[in-house]
């Protein structure tokens, strides 16, 4: 532990979240899943038309959207399940310290804090890398110039894709943090 | 006297029965005692234990602690007094895996909030890696670790947050008879150092060591064998 560092909840979040190798193997699988979600949703409203009409019907691009999103979701959700199954005795042991179980809630949702940080710093790198340069592309093939409403529909994209982050995340975590608060501890650790 | 179970029942439910776990025990555990439960599989050792440790709630009778009645306090209360008072060694040598040595013992300070200008902290960690010859295996994560060095670290753990009275449940688990006596040895020095401490054993030898031993058979204190 460094010198400068504070010991509380917040320090046993991060040494989790990065520490344990396949955990957050499987969190950066989570994290892409995230992105491809969101992104999916934040191309369908934002850059709705142009790319749209290309070729592809609306209708078979709906389903194709919705199936994508369906499957993403669920695999994010049985990740989850199973990344915090892989935690179950540091919460349990944790509980059977004097954790209380606003402790184990406080310190699932210090983990969800970071991972949202993290796909948040993703997510307006790529939208801002990828997309960006895509509308210039876009705009170019299309000939027609940037402009402001541009950037308006790219913030409304990122408000979008902040409530997504923190609502999903919430729902995926904060039901397991409260099993894990009130499930009998030491049956936890011992089985 | 430190802890005080009068009548102390226990029910659980089964399929379709209730099964009475504790039988309404009455038991005192004074300060600085060395206590042993001993008694065959579901004679309500455990179960004991975790009473004792606010791990589950009797369905009655009372539980004092330092003369302050435990039964009807709120959850928060609970854990409050078990992090300030109560130290667990599990059956299975349990640790965070992704946590090294040093970080294993500081984990359970993260709930004391803290912070880098308290070195007391620091001090007591030190402390400990010293006494449980931990101090060279500081940075190495757990999997790096011998099974008796494991157990140095869960028994260090246990002990970080000073508690008053320390609660063992088959601490022996699988180690072999030898590294058994060794860390029993080590649990009867920190009762000589004062602390108390209440220890479940299928072994009667193991249990030898304590200064009482209380066989327990179905959800009672049969006989006082010491």
């Amino acid at each position: 532990m460094g010198k400068k560092e504070k010991l509380n909840l917040f320090w046993l979040a991060r040494k989790g979240l990065f520490r344990f190798k396949l955990w957050f193997i499987l969190k950066l699988v989570i994290i892409v899943l995230w992105i491809f979600f969101l992104l999916n949703v934040f191309m369908a409203f934002s850059l709705q038309a142009p790319v749209l009409n290309k070729g592809v019907s609306q209708a078979i691009f709906g389903f194709l959207f919705l199936l994508i999103n369906l499957l993403s979701l669920l695999l994010i959700i049985i990740m989850t399940i199973f990344t915090l199954k892989l935690r179950k005795n540091e919460l349990g042991l944790f509980r059977c310290s004097g954790a209380t179980r606003g402790d184990i809630i406080t310190l699932i949702i210090n983990e969800s804090m970071i991972l949202s940080i993290i796909v948040m710093i993703f997510i307006v790198l790529i939208e801002f890398i990828f997309i960006y340069n895509f509308r210039f592309f876009l705009a170019g093939f299309l000939n027609t110039s940037f402009d402001l409403p541009f950037f308006l529909t790219l913030l409304k994209g990122f408000l979008f894709s902040f409530f997504f982050i923190f609502i999903l995340l919430f729902l995926t975590y904060i039901p397991f943090g409260f099993y894990y608060a009130y499930k009998d501890p030491y049956n936890i650790v011992r089985y | 006297m430190f802890f005080r179970l009068i009548d102390i029942k226990k029910q659980f439910a089964d399929k379709d029965s209730e099964v009475n776990a504790l039988d309404g025990i009455n038991l005192d555990i004074n300060e600085k005692n060395f206590i042993s439960l001993v008694g065959p599989s579901g004679a309500g050792k455990s179960t004991l234990l975790l009473l004792l440790a606010g791990l589950v709630r009797p369905t009655s009778g009372d539980i004092y602690f330092d003369s302050m009645k435990l039964t009807k306090l709120p959850d928060r209360e609970w854990s409050r007094i078990r992090r300030e008072n109560i130290g667990i060694i599990f059956q299975k040598k349990i640790v965070i895996n992704h946590l090294r040595v040093h970080e294993n013992l500081l984990a359970p300070l993260s709930l004391f909030d803290y912070d880098h200008r308290s070195i007391s902290f620091h001090d007591r960690i030190e402390e400990l890696m010293e006494k449980f010859d931990l101090f060279d295996l500081r940075n190495r994560y757990p999997r790096e670790l011998s099974g008796g060095e494991l157990q140095r670290l869960v028994v260090a753990r246990s002990l970080v947050t000073r508690p008053k009275i320390l609660l063992a449940d088959e601490p022996t688990g699988d180690l072999d008879l030898d590294a058994s006596m060794k860390l029993l040895e080590v649990i009867k020095g920190l009762n000589k150092e004062g602390l108390t401490i209440v220890m479940v054993t299928h072994n009667k030898k193991l249990a030898n060591i304590a200064k009482n031993i209380y066989l327990l058979n179905e959800g009672n204190i049969q006989k006082i064998l010491k």
